[in-house]
């Protein structure tokens, strides 16, 4: 009776889309524009271009080991110790970065919508949003990305362009931005926004035609990345750099300038955090998911619907841990300078590896 | 006729006689053979159903000197058959020439089957405990005396109502036929609308006490075989003293009990059912329900009424985007108007805004407060207005729209607005063609409420959110919930929200899996529109294949 379902191609590329297209949406243009002032559009298509590395060697390494994830394969390259340290490692990250994303969720809300309603509540409200929903398998887990992408894309793809007619290009010049880029944070930001594309590893097994994995996860990257590209566009181009550095969410400003349909909606940021929401909610389930997967892994459980409820706790108590906006923003970047360094260079080492040591691949099945 | 006093006496006697329950059973004779002596065979009957007041046990002589009775429940059965074709032949029967004594002893029960008696169906049945069985669903038992072997006619009868319009799926243009109680006849009315010899039809009981037929119907050539099996696994396993409605056995196959969304579908129309069967699903029927339970059944199924196919095909289109409309109504209307109201009032147009806080100054209440009391006042002149009789109905409905509306406002209990969301919430619940469907969604609305009153729009969204992904974690006999919503592309396309031409629909949903995947020949379009595309000849000798034809490729 239980004929397996499977994830086709075009659902991959949706579930890495929606997965990367993240929290980062609201402050991602002011880091743009800290790092690289008008340039900050050509330096997001350089972050694009650089998160391209580690999806395409998870992907490979995924093709080389069908039906399994880097968590299986990890350990049958360099041994099953080290490869439970490295899986510690990608735990900690998926486990901090989720609880960084609730926590950075809680603070738009405490500073938006609930001024004073302790950030606790918003934070424990997303987090068991999601911890309901990762009691599933990974078919399931994709539909829930699958049914919320619309959601997402849509009305984003709207708000760029009712403020199309707003853009002046003059403030989009020069091209390569007035100072010499800081590629330092910059690069690094603007590459790990797509550190969740990451989950492709434990797609990549239950995916119709695998060998598609490439396509599908580099569809994904360039939908994702089309968005953040227009969102930095248009933010900049109706804001200019200089004021675009002193807003702390400039797309939420984006949001409150424009109004729809003759003044049936008045303003559209209330209808934006909404969508907001569900845009933080399907990339926190991803890391969530992975997080909760690289546990189960870890400790060799059946899966993950136990070591989710559990991570619940863990994930609030780290989400609490920065004093402020300040120190969290510290925390974040060092976070993912750390992880895209991780997140390289480990699938990296394995590939080079496997092929060494001739494993996986077509000439081992 | 006893006195009521004779028969306290007799009960409480029997009582005393057999105490304990092992001796009961064994008074029954379970899966004793039958004695080779009636009168033996008749005492153990007597002793056992004897005590109901409908048991006839009719002595006679066949030929004049072999003993025989007919055992059969006069409540159940057809007196007139009895008596005209089963108690005359046999009585009229003469024993042949040849006086053979020992051999006609023996042949006898074969003898007057084959050649005296007018019923098209009977069983031999030689164990005892099995002519209870058979006594009890309505067969007329024939005991012979020195005979081991006894002989069971079918001849129920049962009193049927007629074949109405079903009150609950009243559509504007379809068949005025809804199913009946009777198993039989329900059966009859999707075979004459479904001639085809790959229909397919397993019964059996279900239920130790009330021992309920229920039939399994499929198209053998369409339907997956294995739902079919899985069908069949999920009622073996049904351990329960009684199945009174189809209801009861969709509680005991569904997926997922824990949910307030039906995953197994129920109608009381033939034509449904037939087309459930056409697109090669299963379809169950329990003797003493009007309800055919459809499976399996995605949630996109219960917003889809007969005249959506019967009506031409933008009009059905159009009637679907409504019933949607009319779906997010009931659901998140109140929601959205308490949120708005408590937390977004800058959402609104300034005038209307300025209009709603005007109409809600003398009202008291919080405005989650206020809509909540409007809901469960709406929930309860519902539930009401079904329980009452039909004559009454109409009045209450009266003086629930005055009291409710009119008085509610003038007493300061809600603001007109408020009256408007209650009202267009519950009319928008009422559109959606499944009950069971509707009243899911009116009651997920009250948590929504509160989550609207706790934290705005956020709240609505969480909300929302936990009841579209319990929704993705539906399955219904293993097919994704929102399968056509979600993945299944030319489902989705054709068969949604947007109906499209039948002609268009040539091929079965394929989260069915069916054996024969493709509803018309070879995909081949039959439209006048489709024909302007071909070459003239071509669309005018186009003959229609016979589709019963078991010889026929099948494409998966």
């Amino acid at each position: 009776m239980n004929r397996k379902q499977k994830i086709s191609t075009t659902q991959t590329a949706i579930v890495v889309a929606s997965t990367t297209f993240g929290v980062g949406v609201l402050s991602f243009p002011r880091s743009m524009a800290e790092a690289a002032g008008s340039g900050a559009p050509l330096m997001t298509l350089c972050g694009l271009a650089a998160a391209l590395v580690p999806l395409w060697l998870i992907i490979l390494l995924g093709l080389r080991f069908k039906g399994q994830s880097i968590f299986e394969y990890g350990q049958l390259l360099i041994g099953r110790w080290p490869a439970q340290a490295a899986n510690l490692l990608l735990f900690l990250f998926f486990a901090v970065s989720s609880a960084l994303s609730s926590r950075q969720f809680g603070d738009v809300l405490s500073t938006v919508v609930f001024r004073k309603t302790p950030i606790e509540v918003s934070i424990i409200l997303i987090l068991l949003t999601t911890a309901f929903s990762c009691r599933r398998d990974i078919v399931k887990f994709s539909f829930i990305h699958i049914f919320y992408f619309p959601f997402i894309f849509f009305p984003y793809l709207l708000l760029m362009l009712i403020s199309l007619k707003r853009i002046d290009l003059l403030s989009l010049q020069p091209l390569l931005g007035n100072a010499p880029m800081k590629f330092n944070p910059g690069l690094f930001q603007a590459a790990s926004l797509f550190l969740g594309s990451f989950i492709v590893t434990i797609l990549i097994p239950y995916m119709k035609k695998p060998e598609s994995a490439l396509k599908s996860g580099t569809y994904g990257i360039f939908i994702s990345g089309g968005l953040y590209i227009l969102m930095v566009f248009s933010v900049l181009g109706i804001y200019g750099s200089e004021e675009t550095k002193q807003l702390l969410y400039p797309t939420l400003e984006l949001s409150r300038s424009i109004s729809l349909g003759g003044g049936v909606l008045e303003r559209f940021d209330a209808i934006f955090i909404i969508i907001w929401f569900v845009t933080v909610y399907t990339t926190l389930y991803s890391s969530y998911y992975l997080a909760s997967f690289a546990f189960s892994k870890l400790f060799r459980f059946a899966d993950q619907r136990l070591t989710s409820s559990f991570l619940l706790p863990v994930l609030l108590g780290i989400s609490l841990l920065p004093q402020d906006v300040f120190r969290e923003r510290n925390i974040v970047q060092s976070l993912e300078f750390s992880g895209l360094l991780f997140l390289t260079c480990y699938p990296l080492l394995l590939l080079i590896i496997s092929l060494l040591r001739r494993k996986g691949g077509v000439t081992h099945e | 006729m006893k006195k009521w006093s004779e028969t306290y006496r007799a009960y409480k006697d029997q009582e005393n006689s057999s105490s304990g329950s092992g001796e009961a059973a064994a008074s029954r004779g379970f899966s004793l053979p039958l004695s080779p002596s009636l009168d033996d065979n008749l005492a153990k009957i007597e002793q056992a159903i004897g005590v109901n007041g409908d048991l006839s046990v009719r002595n006679f002589l066949i030929a004049n000197r072999f003993k025989a009775a007919l055992v059969f429940l006069s409540s159940m059965t057809d007196q007139n058959g009895i008596r005209e074709n089963v108690l005359k032949p046999l009585m009229q029967w003469q024993e042949p020439e040849i006086k053979d004594e020992e051999p006609l002893r023996e042949h006898l029960l074969d003898r007057l089957w084959n050649e005296t008696i007018y019923i098209s169906d009977g069983q031999k049945c030689s164990e005892i405990s099995r002519v209870f069985d058979l006594v009890s669903s309505g067969f007329v038992v024939l005991l012979l005396d020195q005979c081991e072997q006894s002989m069971a006619f079918a001849m129920r009868q049962i009193e049927k109502r007629g074949i109405e319009q079903p009150q609950t799926e009243q559509v504007i243009r379809g068949a005025r036929e809804g199913f009946i109680e009777l198993l039989d006849t329900n059966l009859s009315l999707i075979r004459y609308r479904l001639q085809t010899p790959d229909l397919k039809i397993e019964t059996g009981p279900v239920g130790q006490r009330t021992q309920s037929r229920v039939a399994v119907c499929y198209i053998q050539g369409i339907t997956d075989p294995e739902l079919v099996a899985e069908v069949m696994l999920r009622i073996s396993k049904i351990n329960f003293d009684g199945i009174i409605d189809a209801g009861y056995i969709e509680q005991f196959i569904e997926d997922q009990p824990i949910s307030p969304f039906p995953q197994i579908q129920n109608t009381e129309r033939p034509d449904k059912t037939v087309a459930a069967l056409l697109e090669g699903r299963v379809v169950i029927m329990v003797d003493g329900s009007s309800f055919a339970l459809i499976i399996p059944a995605l949630l996109d199924q219960f917003f889809q009424t007969i005249d959506d196919y019967s009506e031409r095909f933008i009009i059905g289109s159009l009637v679907r985007f409504i019933r949607l409309i009319a779906l997010l109504f009931s659901l998140f209307f109140p929601s959205l108007y308490v949120s708005v109201i408590s937390y977004n009032p800058e959402l609104l147009p300034t005038d209307f805004a300025v209009a709603i806080s005007g109409g809600r100054a003398g009202v008291p209440f919080p405005a989650v407060l206020e809509v909540f009391i409007m809901e469960v006042s709406m929930e309860i002149l519902r539930e009401a207005t079904i329980r009452l009789p039909q004559m009454i109905g109409g009045a209450l409905s009266i003086v629930g729209v005055l009291v409710i509306g009119q008085a509610a406002v003038s007493a300061g209990l809600a603001s007109p607005i408020t009256v408007v969301i209650v009202a267009l919430t519950t009319i928008g619940s009422f559109a959606t063609p499944a009950y069971n469907v509707a009243i899911a969604l009116r009651m997920l609305r009250f948590p929504l409420i509160f989550l609207a009153g706790l934290f705005g729009l956020y709240g609505v969204m969480i909300g929302t959110v936990l009841i579209i992904n319990h929704l993705l974690y539906l399955e219904s006999f293993g097919k994704p919930y929102l399968f056509t919503l979600l993945t299944g592309m030319r489902e989705r396309l054709t068969d949604t929200l947007f109906r499209a031409p039948l002609w268009w629909m040539n091929r079965r949903p394929s989260h069915l899996h069916p054996v024969d995947a493709t509803r018309s020949p070879y995909g081949e379009t039959q439209s006048y529109i489709d024909g302007i595309f071909q070459s003239k000849e071509n669309s005018n000798e186009q003959e229609a294949e016979n589709l019963n034809d078991p010889n026929r490729d099948r494409r998966r």
